[in-house]
């Protein structure tokens, strides 16, 4: 997925498949493989516990089991007491019980796997509302979910950025200085590559896309280029806006966030996403994040601290500015 | 005076000829209730009449039912599509743009939320990057 990208003097890339993407890191060139391996070993836990699309999966067996107090691992009790505090920190908007929503919008397998094209959904069937998280009983001290009957878990990207931050972490833990780790475009950075004062990082737009000097922190996009299809003829996308149960329309194209943490990130910029161009902005500066706004019809709206950079249009290659200035718009 | 007195007298029996000749006490029989009248059978005319009526208030309660199945249903309808509408709009109203400051999941809204950019002087070329998830 990385192969494009420079790789920095001193450091060496690292590359695998995991979580339906694939995962990149930048590592010091003489322990790039033993840090490579720790890494891929989380994410392989991390999946096997928490993946929808495994039906012998952690999660999947507490969703057969929902209207029962169930005890999980302590990774599960992590992750899901994470979601609710995202939960709770953006009244709902990011909601980790829309499982039967996004199901009911086709999203029903690996997106790999899923057919471009599927048949309508059914006509008499009411889209569900979101806020079933409120409902979730937690003893965090026990370890015990009851989730509401009827009711099923879908983390998704909130967990893969926790694995992110998680790999950081062990990175750290495990002597690295210096690591970016990326999981499908929700990447987090620790320490700088040598000779350099930040990571450059392409971020993209609805036609180009920019490249951001990220000196700490985390990035995370969330839009529909990518995720989306057809049911019945009907655009369908994965960001789903709970107060409809439907899939969000909200005028934009993808939102970048940049965060202190990659889980902070993916949620910053999906609430954001459902809000739209005004809402969106103003949540990531109430939060004091940085983050850009690519609206359907590709122009943008930077927000805080988030770098004003000319347009790299498409054709050209990541990090070599044409001077072109997609139209910038104020919510000022 | 005397001859109608000595007439009545023989005419009536004596005390206690009426005591020897009384019968013994039965007990008292219930009163047979009449017997009811044969139920008369309806003319066909009437019959038919009957059945009509009958015929007419089954479609008109099958109506009614079907109309208050319907109304109900469109009523459901209505109460979903608003309760989204108004969750909507009361998220909104009550300035809920998903800024939920006591959440603790972002840190501090000052500042640059842990993140932080660096001088990018010249361009670069990138070395990994965030895409659509």
């Amino acid at each position: 997925m990385d192969a494009d990208f420079a790789t920095p003097a001193g450091l060496k890339r690292v590359e695998f498949a995991a979580m339906g993407t694939t995962v990149s890191l930048l590592l010091s060139e003489d322990s790039a493989d033993h840090g490579g391996a720790l890494v891929r070993a989380l994410f392989e836990e991390w999946e096997q516990a928490l993946s929808r699309f495994r039906p012998e999966s952690e999660l999947s067996r507490l969703n057969t089991r929902a209207g029962e107090p169930v005890i999980v691992s302590p990774l599960l009790c992590a992750v899901l007491e994470t979601s609710l505090r995202a939960a709770a920190a953006t009244q709902g908007l990011y909601d980790p019980t829309l499982l039967r929503q996004i199901i009911a919008v086709g999203y029903s397998a690996s997106f790999e796997t899923l057919p471009a094209d599927q048949a309508p959904a059914d006509f008499f069937a009411v889209p569900l509302l979101g806020g079933a998280w409120r409902q979730i009983a937690l003893d965090a001290a026990q370890r015990r979910v009851t989730l509401p009957p009827g009711v099923g878990l879908d983390f998704g990207g909130i967990a893969k950025g926790m694995a992110v931050d998680a790999a950081i972490a062990q990175l750290m833990d495990a002597g690295f200085t210096c690591a970016l780790v990326n999981a499908g475009g929700d990447l987090a950075v620790r320490g700088l590559p040598p000779a350099m004062d930040a990571w450059p990082l392409s971020v993209p737009g609805r036609d180009g896309g920019w490249t951001v000097p990220l000196a700490t922190g985390a990035l995370a996009t969330s839009g529909i280029a990518r995720r989306r299809w057809r049911q019945g003829g009907v655009l369908r996308h994965h960001l789903l806006d709970p107060r409809t149960g439907e899939a969000a329309m909200s005028g934009l194209w993808s939102v970048s966030a940049a965060a202190g943490q990659c889980a902070q990130a993916e949620v910053a910029a999906k609430v954001a996403f459902i809000l739209g161009p005004v809402r969106g902005a103003g949540f990531l500066e109430a939060h004091g994040l940085a983050g850009v706004l690519v609206a359907e019809d590709g122009s943008r709206i930077p927000v805080g601290s988030w770098p004003r950079l000319p347009l790299e249009r498409a054709s050209s290659p990541p990090g070599t500015a044409n001077g072109a200035t997609g139209a910038e718009v104020s919510t000022r | 005076m005397m001859e109608a007195n000595k007439r009545a007298a023989m005419a009536r029996p004596p005390a206690d000829s009426l005591r020897v000749q009384r019968a013994p006490a039965r007990p008292a029989q219930p009163a047979r209730p009449p017997r009811p009248a044969a139920p008369r059978r309806m003319p066909r005319v009437e019959a038919l009449a009957l059945t009509h009526r009958l015929k007419r208030r089954l479609l008109v309660a099958s109506l009614g039912t079907f109309a208050l199945l319907v109304g109900l249903t469109a009523q459901h309808i209505t109460g979903v599509t608003s309760a989204a509408a108004s969750s909507s709009q009361s998220q909104q109203s009550s300035g809920d743009d998903g800024n939920n400051q006591s959440g603790g999941f972002f840190g501090s809204p000052s500042g640059s939320g842990g993140s932080s950019f660096g001088s990018g002087g010249g361009p670069s070329s990138a070395v990994s990057g965030t895409s659509t998830s």
